[in-house]
């Protein structure tokens, strides 16, 4: 199983979207694929239609074991199941806090359905917690929406500043670039700046658009319910360079 | 959920329709506070693929081509290939006919080095439900099926069904499902779509194995016994003739071959039994068939082996192999065409046509002896210890200097043995046999490589003496030669070395004791 983890300490960059399409389209190609929603707002699982039981809870999480493979919830779509948040995630540090390992529990509680799955997308919620790094540590790849605004990439530098700080590796880090709007000069000079910096990010662009925003209405990935639209033809761009870096894009 | 479902494959229930019109009344019956999403109708072909001995569906899993695209389900998970297949004369047949992915790797585990058959097709007009939550998330499939089932050219068998397919994660919905259907008396089918399909013309999915699987019962009359035992293994020998004359998989020769060695195995149990002359004819056919299969096995064996040979030498060596492998082919081809004429000859015919009718004599047939009213658990105690004290004397004679010839004559009576185990192993308790059965099976495995390196050094090294020294091509091929013979020498050595302890657990007290217990008495 290869983990991939859509994460950024900023809000409302388009990880959401990214990880709910993508783990679609990794689904389509065959790959058996859990996407795992780890944002107590819980809008993956939304978007899905998919609620978790009652009785699972935070603490139940982060302690893992069969209660994972019991939670575990099939999509309306082959090869996809879900594993839904809960509200109670937003003290998921807590609940992690004072374990053993504390920042390698997640990777641990993964490991339940590691022969399970091909690909674990993890939807993550924003900031730099303990969480977050349990993250890092659970992730193969982690790829994180950057919007093109100078905000957005000084939260990206202060990122890269943790990643060294902490002695993560930074080469699993991959940037791409999301809600662009190409109209802006100002997205299009920093995208300029990124890209020739060297750094690790990815040649497709997602473009800021009205029928990724309106998935919220459908509840379905775009790249399902407008196969043919131009945002589903970017998103499955960006999913043949991701698979290509995640080692299994020689294939098919 | 019943026990032929758990290893089906799909999760899906199905149910058996009287008649289409049961349609309505259902859903009005199972509508009440659930929820059914739009009708979807959806007509499909479909043609099931499978090994010869359904490989997949004794797996678990199930393999279809609706229409361009190949679909693999396995146990609630689903997935599709849609790219079109290498192969050139338009059907994949082997896993490695697939492009490289996860559906191809999945095939390559079950399917192995069998090849894919069409198995049956049905033509589908569903009608589709989606049973929905509150939040009009699906929880539960429902189809509605007829499905016209059609096998190789025979007739079309039409049958109406419905699919309850579950999703992950809302059992108690499923379950709900099924009891409000079994509550209006519509009748459950088992197993999956494919072995329904099968059903419907005739057929048993998962029924072929390559095993003796007769059962045997301790004071049958051991005539009797034979009777059912070598019935079963010319069965196994016909069912696999066709494969081997369409040239399908290299699996059919291999089981014919299993089943001609052990019809030989158990005619020398017939003594006493049935006249000696029975034997001696049948004996020689059934040698004869078997030798003159022997070339065309051992060159399957290296085509077989072509990755495994690439790998054992040095990347330098490697190109010589390829006019190797082209001589090898060649001489394959040939051996085939030679076999096939062999199966088809008069005299095969008749002398399987008279061996089936010597084995369908009704009992007390007048050319029993005296010893076919004996019970069989008698006979298999009896012959089975023999058979042991033989081999492990043989082996006790073995020592470092021992020519190969001897580990061969081991190799022989340990595979007689085997065979002896396999034939009676209803009659014993099954842990206690199986035990036996796999320590043999280990000094087996050893004796068996054991031979193999040696037959194959022996094959290679007549190659070499046909290749031109003078050409660059032929000195390619007698270095590729020459590197595999010294890999396989040296493989040789290993299981020579190895060879001792394994000897050693099968002749050891805890053996000795085993085989005590199971075959002493009369």
């Amino acid at each position: 199983m290869i983990t991939l983890a859509l994460y950024s300490m900023k809000g409302g960059v388009g990880k959401t979207a990214a990880a709910v399409n993508l783990s679609y389209l990794a689904s389509a190609g065959g790959y058996r694929t859990l996407i795992c929603d780890l944002d107590p707002q819980g809008a993956s699982s939304y978007y899905f239609r998919i609620k978790a039981s009652r009785s699972f809870n935070s603490s139940k999480f982060v302690k893992g074991g069969r209660i994972i493979d019991e939670n575990i919830k099939g999509t309306d779509y082959p090869n996809l199941d879900l594993l839904p948040s809960k509200l109670s995630y937003r003290n998921l540090d807590i609940a992690l806090d004072g374990m053993k390992k504390s920042k390698f529990r997640l990777k641990r509680v993964f490991s339940e359905v590691t022969h399970e799955y091909d690909y674990l997308f993890l939807d993550c919620p924003p900031g730099i917690s303990l969480v977050s790094e349990n993250v890092f540590n659970a992730s193969d790849f982690i790829f994180v929406p950057l919007i093109p605004t100078t905000l957005s990439v000084m939260t990206y530098e202060k990122l890269l500043d943790f990643f060294a700080k902490k002695e993560y590796d930074a080469g699993k880090l991959y940037a791409f670039f999301s809600m662009v709007e190409t109209k802006k000069s100002l997205h299009r000079e920093i995208m300029e700046k990124i890209e020739s910096d060297g750094r690790n990010v990815l040649r497709t662009h997602i473009p800021y658009r009205s029928d990724i925003e309106r998935m919220g209405v459908y509840r379905e990935p775009v790249t399902a319910y407008l196969p043919h639209s131009e945002s589903a033809h970017t998103y499955a761009e960006l999913w043949e360079e991701m698979r290509a870096i995640t080692g299994k894009g020689a294939e098919g | 959920m019943n026990p032929a479902k758990e290893a089906s494959g799909d999760k899906s229930e199905y149910f058996v329709l009287s008649s289409p019109g049961d349609r309505e009344v259902i859903l009005a019956g199972i509508g009440s506070n659930l929820t059914l999403a739009p009708d979807s109708s959806r007509d499909m072909e479909r043609v099931f693929l499978d090994t010869f001995d359904h490989r997949l569906y004794r797996n678990g899993q199930l393999l279809s081509k609706e229409g361009e695209r190949y679909v693999l389900r396995s146990s609630g998970t689903e997935m599709d290939l849609s790219s079109p297949y290498s192969d050139t004369d338009g059907r994949p047949r082997f896993w490695q006919d697939f492009p490289d992915g996860p559906f191809r790797e999945a095939l390559r585990q079950v399917i192995d080095i069998r090849a894919l058959v069409p198995q049956v097709s049905i033509r589908s007009a569903a009608t589709r439900h989606n049973v929905v939550n509150e939040d009009e998330k699906t929880v539960v499939h429902l189809a509605f099926e007829e499905i016209e089932v059609a096998e190789n050219g025979s007739g079309k068998v039409t049958v109406h069904l419905l699919e309850a397919a579950p999703v992950r994660g809302y059992a108690d919905e499923f379950d709900d499902i099924i009891r409000r259907l079994a509550g209006m008396g519509i009748e459950r089918a088992d197993g999956n779509i494919f072995s329904i399909a099968l059903g419907a013309v005739g057929k048993t999915a998962g029924d072929y194995s390559s095993k003796v699987t007769v059962r045997l019962e301790p004071d049958m009359p051991s005539g009797d016994a034979l009777k059912m035992i070598l019935g079963s293994l010319l069965e196994t020998m016909r069912k696999n003739e066709e494969g081997i004359i369409k040239d399908i998989d290299t699996e059919f020769l291999h089981d014919f071959r299993v089943a001609v060695r052990r019809t030989r195995s158990a005619l020398t149990l017939i003594r006493g039994i049935f006249p000696e002359s029975v034997k001696e004819e049948f004996k020689t056919e059934f040698a004869a068939i078997g030798r003159k299969s022997n070339e065309l096995r051992d060159l399957d064996i290296y085509l077989l082996r072509r990755e495994r040979y690439t790998e054992m030498l040095p990347p330098a060596l490697r190109p010589g192999l390829g006019p190797l492998y082209d001589i090898i082919a060649r001489e394959r081809e040939e051996a085939h065409e030679g076999f096939v004429s062999e199966l088809a000859s008069g005299s095969y015919r008749r002398s399987i046509e008279a061996w089936g009718k010597f084995l369908n004599e009704p009992a007390g047939a007048e050319d029993e002896l005296p010893d076919s009213g004996a019970p069989v658990i008698d006979l298999a105690k009896k012959r089975i210890r023999k058979r042991y004290r033989k081999a492990v004397k043989l082996g006790k004679d073995l020592d470092e200097s021992s020519p190969d010839r001897d580990f061969h004559t081991l190799r022989i009576e340990c595979k007689k043995l085997r065979y002896y185990l396999e034939f009676f192993e209803s009659l014993f308790p099954a842990d206690e046999i199986k035990a036996a059965i796999r320590h043999l099976k280990q000094l087996q495995d050893n004796l068996g490589d054991y031979n193999d390196m040696h037959v194959q050094q022996e094959r290679l090294k007549g190659y070499i003496s046909k290749m031109d020294p003078a050409a660059e091509e032929g000195r390619d091929s007698i270095a590729a030669a020459g590197g595999l013979i010294s890999e396989l020498y040296l493989k040789q050595k290993e299981l020579r070395a190895e060879f001792h302890a394994r000897f050693e657990e099968f002749s050891g007290d805890d053996m000795k004791a085993l085989f005590e217990k199971l075959f002493s008495g009369n």
